[in-house]
């Protein structure tokens, strides 16, 4: 029996040349990989922007324990590539029943609620995204864009796929204010105490 | 975005033909754009631009708009930053730093409205004991939409939501009430 902890870290930055070259989100990538290989588990990888076949996906996300998204947030959300990439990796999960045996409503029993047919339970996902909104519009009922919302507030759009399938949400990783005054070195070098802290 | 023989756009189609004959009623006109057929981003700012009202007709996939969605917003939002049609700026500036992030926007004075179809019922948003949703109302689950029309000025009203759909039973009734909510939501007369 092979008793190795296994993570998947999908990468889906999408290239903007000159403008967004992806070092960035390559570089959170890296960080993981390194913490997560130091602490003696198997590294799953998935650049999305380089292709990928919604089938195999499927099957590394059954292997994983733990899966971790990063994103750049282009027009709040991921990129559109990534969209992609879920709505065919999910619709196979779904069509081979191996995500989930439908939304958890049955007719026999009309209490169970909806959102409740995943079959991933035991597995967390976790965000890490790089935002050039700054931390301050967050979390601030004065702030007029976001309104009081969190940064999990905005990527609902994102962990309800894996919430649907069982999957636990784990506190997302934010570096915000990229272009500007973030402090992206800091935000680099506390990433592995996140990481620590909310999956090990 | 069709799926043949899972989801074909017959109910999308219905909603958008409802609201199409509204407004034409109401003597607009009515400018139109098929995700799936293709467009011009540039074409797609101009649009924007002219019209009064944004009306966006959509099904849930995975909670959110099919992916066609995201890569149009990514194109055609993309294009009105670069060229500053749509917005000057995230709003903050190095000179005032009282300006919130989000105020950069050009697109005052417009409206901006979500109309989607859901396999997930009604019974599970606004409602602290969905696991799913956790309290969490339709709108606020396709907040992602709605902050780009946010940021670039627009006003965003509430949602109409067809709910259920594979086993709704009153798909017809949430027809014949759309334009009645359009009617109100805009305050047209």
């Amino acid at each position: 029996m092979n008793s190795t902890r296994k993570v998947l870290l999908i990468n889906t930055h999408l290239t903007y040349p000159k403008w967004s070259e992806g070092l960035l989100n390559d570089a959170f990538h890296q960080k993981a990989k390194t913490f997560f290989l130091e602490k003696g588990f198997e590294v799953l990888e998935t650049k999305v922007e380089d292709g990928y076949n919604a089938d195999e996906e499927v099957e590394k996300h059954l292997e994983a324990d733990f899966i971790i998204l990063q994103t750049p947030i282009n027009w709040f959300g991921a990129p559109w590539i990534y969209k992609k990439y879920v709505d065919e990796v999910f619709n196979s999960g779904l069509h081979s029943a191996k995500f989930l045996s439908g939304d958890g409503r049955t007719r026999e029993d009309a209490t169970q609620q909806y959102g409740t047919g995943g079959k991933m339970q035991g597995k967390k996902f976790m965000v890490s995204s790089t935002w050039n909104a700054p931390k301050a519009s967050f979390d601030d009922p004065n702030q007029t864009l976001f309104e009081g919302r969190s940064t999990a507030d905005v990527l609902i759009q994102i962990t309800s796929n894996y919430r649907f399938c069982g999957v636990e949400i784990v506190a997302d990783y934010n570096c915000f204010d990229i272009f500007k005054d973030g402090d992206i070195v800091g935000c680099l070098e506390t990433y592995p105490k996140h990481l620590e802290k909310n999956l090990i | 975005m069709t799926y043949p023989g899972w989801s074909e756009g017959k109910l999308n189609a219905s909603f958008y033909n409802v609201a199409k004959e509204f407004f034409i009623s109401k003597n607009y006109k009515v400018l139109e754009t098929k995700v799936e057929d293709g467009y011009n981003a540039d074409e797609e700012v101009e649009k924007h631009l002219q019209a009064d009202i944004v009306i966006l007709q959509t099904p849930v996939n995975w909670e959110n708009a099919p992916w066609i969605y995201k890569k149009y917003v990514d194109e055609v939002f993309n294009s009105g930053l670069h060229s500053a049609k749509f917005l000057a700026g995230d709003g903050r500036t190095r000179e005032d730093a009282t300006r919130q992030y989000g105020t950069g926007g050009k697109m005052q004075g417009k409206k901006f409205m979500i109309s989607a179809t859901w396999n997930a019922p009604e019974e599970s948003f606004n409602n602290p004991e969905n696991p799913l949703w956790k309290g969490k109302t339709a709108d606020d689950a396709l907040f992602n939409i709605a902050a780009n029309y946010l940021f670039t000025g627009f006003e965003v009203v509430p949602g109409h939501y067809c709910y259920d759909v594979y086993n709704n039973k009153h798909i017809k009734e949430d027809l014949e009430n759309y334009p009645a909510y359009l009617q109100k939501v805009f305050n047209i007369k």
